[in-house]
């Protein structure tokens, strides 16, 4: 009895899910044309000008590269597009609960649900940078090893680490609105933590412990090795990483749980 | 004997108690200074059997939004247990979730779907929901674009069409047309026909008598009554009563002295009351005898004088107006104006009393207001009464 209750309530779940997610797409990628220009050309301008400065202007050289027209761009690439997809899940995140404030004060609905869904719509910028990457490895003549079967399990570390920050963030920012606003800058400053635009064996001291450390890192190693260098991902960085995401969802949960009681009074 | 679909026991609910919610507050400095607590609901139980309509009445800040934000789950008490059996679906405010940027047809599938329902289900419900919404064309326009009244329309028509088991709903109905009210209610009606639980939050007193099997009244958090329809809104209704009284005669207190007299006739009194010598009343009562008792003090012999008496409702509509030839004694005056039994609408009016000379000059004038108490001719304005005028010196 109770657990084909159980069961109804998580197809109920997976359901509310969908049409949350429907929603949620629908509004960015069908609602304006301005959706579509902040998350698909917005993030590309970006890595084109990391691009055009670092080949054209510094005229910088990787350790690794073998002097391909499109080598940067593609290394810049492979590292930015799960950067990319985790910004747009954790924005949509922080702002998931105030945004839908009438759902959250009259539907009696799983509120985990609204981060939840942000996560899962942040697959649609990561399929925009993969499809980017695909046009830029084709024009290059450069093609893809095996170890593209791990891409499923980068992308699913990539979404867990989103999720357990965005449950954070959706619960703390109905309490503290300014965190959507802080939220930018404190991508910078990741960015610079995190080896998008260099190599982590490219960096001074400090900076590189600070990396090793930095979940992150591992999972964007690992689609420049799926994308770039035709290697393996690294299998201790990932378990690093599976383990760091796995508690920070627990912790994440635990937290939001905790708090969503006082959302209906705060958003 | 059927079986309980609301239980609640001991339910209390504090906004702004938890040590974190405090701390963060203070943090982020949201509203100015942290609010205290406030203790919303203080012990509330009762249970609810499947089925019964329950109305759900009290004055402003009693506690009902609350207690029904409790049963939808959207909300959690502090302390206590609130159980609910079945799927619960809830209008607690008039938007109800619609998104403002979408057509109400895209708002029929996703608000739908938020409730449980299958997409199939949907489409093949949509034209009821439509039919039942009456937007006619505006289904097709974004939700932004629509009145209140729609608003609730849709909400209504879309929560009310996916199967539930408890439906609660909190004064969305008020800001319907009367056509809409009236569907609604045979909707509702059906709904408990098929065994659904209501619970209904009104002010409108009369609606939640003919509607509710049962009533409960919340005072201050705690239920004060709990009973028969007619019963529960009586007492409720004596108590309201009682309360709005002593709020208006508060209210409408420096009204009384705002006399701007001049020479050597003055209005000393004016008062509103159900009979000459009784305690002046801010609050009538429709069919309540309605007396304008006044005091004019006068210095001298006036044989001629013009004395006027002015109902004017707040708005500025001047609902009544009678004037007599008086002469005024040296000394006190005491005038009563009997207008007949209470036909003004549910509005608080000014009673002006002014006496000018036989020239036309004024001489005095004073000010004092009513109310008139929530009734079903509610919007009546005409006062086309016999009024008798009595001088004595």
């Amino acid at each position: 009895m109770v657990a084909l209750g159980v069961a109804v309530s998580q197809r109920r779940v997976l359901r509310l899910l969908r049409v949350q997610l429907r929603q949620e797409l629908q509004l960015r990628y069908l609602g304006s044309v301005a959706g579509v220009y902040w998350s698909v050309i917005n993030p590309l301008v970006q890595v084109l000008v990391y691009v055009v400065l670092v080949t054209f202007i510094f005229k910088a050289k990787l350790g690794a590269t073998s002097g391909g027209k499109f080598d940067y761009a593609i290394f810049v690439l492979a590292g930015m597009s799960p950067w990319l997809a985790i910004q747009d899940g954790l924005t949509n995140c922080a702002s998931s609960l105030v945004r839908h404030a009438s759902i959250v004060k009259n539907v009696v609905f799983p509120l985990e649900l609204l981060p939840a869904s942000a996560v899962v719509a942040s697959l649609a910028p990561l399929l925009v940078s993969l499809i980017a990457l695909g046009c830029l490895l084709g024009a290059s003549g450069r093609t893809v090893g095996v170890s593209l079967v791990t891409l499923p399990l980068l992308v699913a570390l990539q979404l867990l680490i989103t999720l357990g920050t965005g449950l954070f963030l959706a619960i703390l920012t109905a309490f503290l609105r300014d965190l959507q606003f802080i939220l930018p800058l404190v991508f910078q400053v990741v960015l610079l933590i995190t080896p998008i635009l260099y190599l982590s064996s490219d960096v001074p001291h400090p900076l590189a412990e600070i990396m090793r450390i930095n979940p992150l890192t591992y999972i964007v190693e690992g689609f420049r090795q799926v994308f770039y260098d035709h290697g393996w991902p690294s299998a201790p960085g990932l378990g690093y990483s599976a383990a760091f995401s796995v508690l920070l969802v627990a912790a994440g949960v635990a937290v939001f749980r905790r708090l969503k009681g006082y959302a209906e009074a705060l958003v | 004997m059927t079986s309980t679909a609301i239980s609640a026991r001991d339910v209390h609910k504090i906004y702004g108690g938890m040590p974190l919610e405090r701390a963060l507050r203070r943090i982020s400095g949201r509203g100015g200074k942290p609010r205290g607590r406030v203790h919303a609901l203080r012990g509330v139980s009762f249970d609810v059997g499947a089925g019964e309509v329950v109305g759900i009445v009290g004055s402003n800040g009693a506690g009902k939004s609350t207690l029904l934000r409790l049963i939808a789950g959207v909300s959690e008490p502090t302390s206590g247990t609130l159980l609910v059996d079945g799927s619960v679906h809830a209008v607690l405010e008039i938007e109800t979730g619609l998104l403002r940027d979408r057509t109400g047809r895209e708002n029929i599938h996703y608000m739908g779907g938020l409730y449980g329902a299958a997409a199939e289900e949907l489409r093949a419900r949509e034209a009821e929901i439509v039919d039942f919404a009456a937007l006619g064309s505006f289904i097709d326009h974004p939700v932004r674009s629509y009145s209140s009244g729609m608003k609730s329309r849709l909400a209504f028509a879309i929560v009310t069409a996916v199967d539930f088991d408890v439906l609660l709903i909190d004064e969305a109905l008020s800001v319907g047309d009367v056509g809409f009210a009236l569907r609604c209610r045979q909707r509702i009606r059906e709904l408990c026909r098929r065994g659904a639980t209501v619970v209904l939050v009104s002010h409108a007193l009369q609606s939640i008598r003919e509607m509710c099997d049962r009533v409960i009244w919340l005072h201050e958090g705690q239920v004060a009554g709990d009973g028969t329809p007619d019963e529960v809104v009586e007492a409720y209704r004596v108590v309201a009563h009682e309360q709005t009284q002593r709020e208006l005669a508060r209210r409408f207190a420096p009204l009384g002295g705002s006399a701007g007299d001049s020479g050597s006739v003055a209005v000393e009194r004016l008062v509103a009351t159900i009979r000459p010598g009784a305690p002046a009343v801010h609050l009538f009562r429709l069919g309540e005898p309605f007396v304008v008792e006044a005091a004019i003090a006068s210095e001298r012999q006036i044989d001629s004088a013009c004395c006027r008496l002015d109902v004017v409702r707040i708005d500025g509509l001047l609902v009544f107006r009678d004037e007599r030839e008086i002469s005024l004694q040296d000394g006190r005056n005491e005038l009563a104006v009997f207008l007949g039994p209470m036909r003004l609408g549910r509005y608080t009016y000014r009673i002006r009393l002014q006496v000018t000379a036989s020239d036309g000059t004024p001489l005095a004038h004073r000010e004092t207001a009513v109310a008139v108490e929530d009734h079903e001719h509610a919007y009546t304005c005409g006062y086309y009464q016999e009024v008798e005028w009595s001088l004595s010196a």
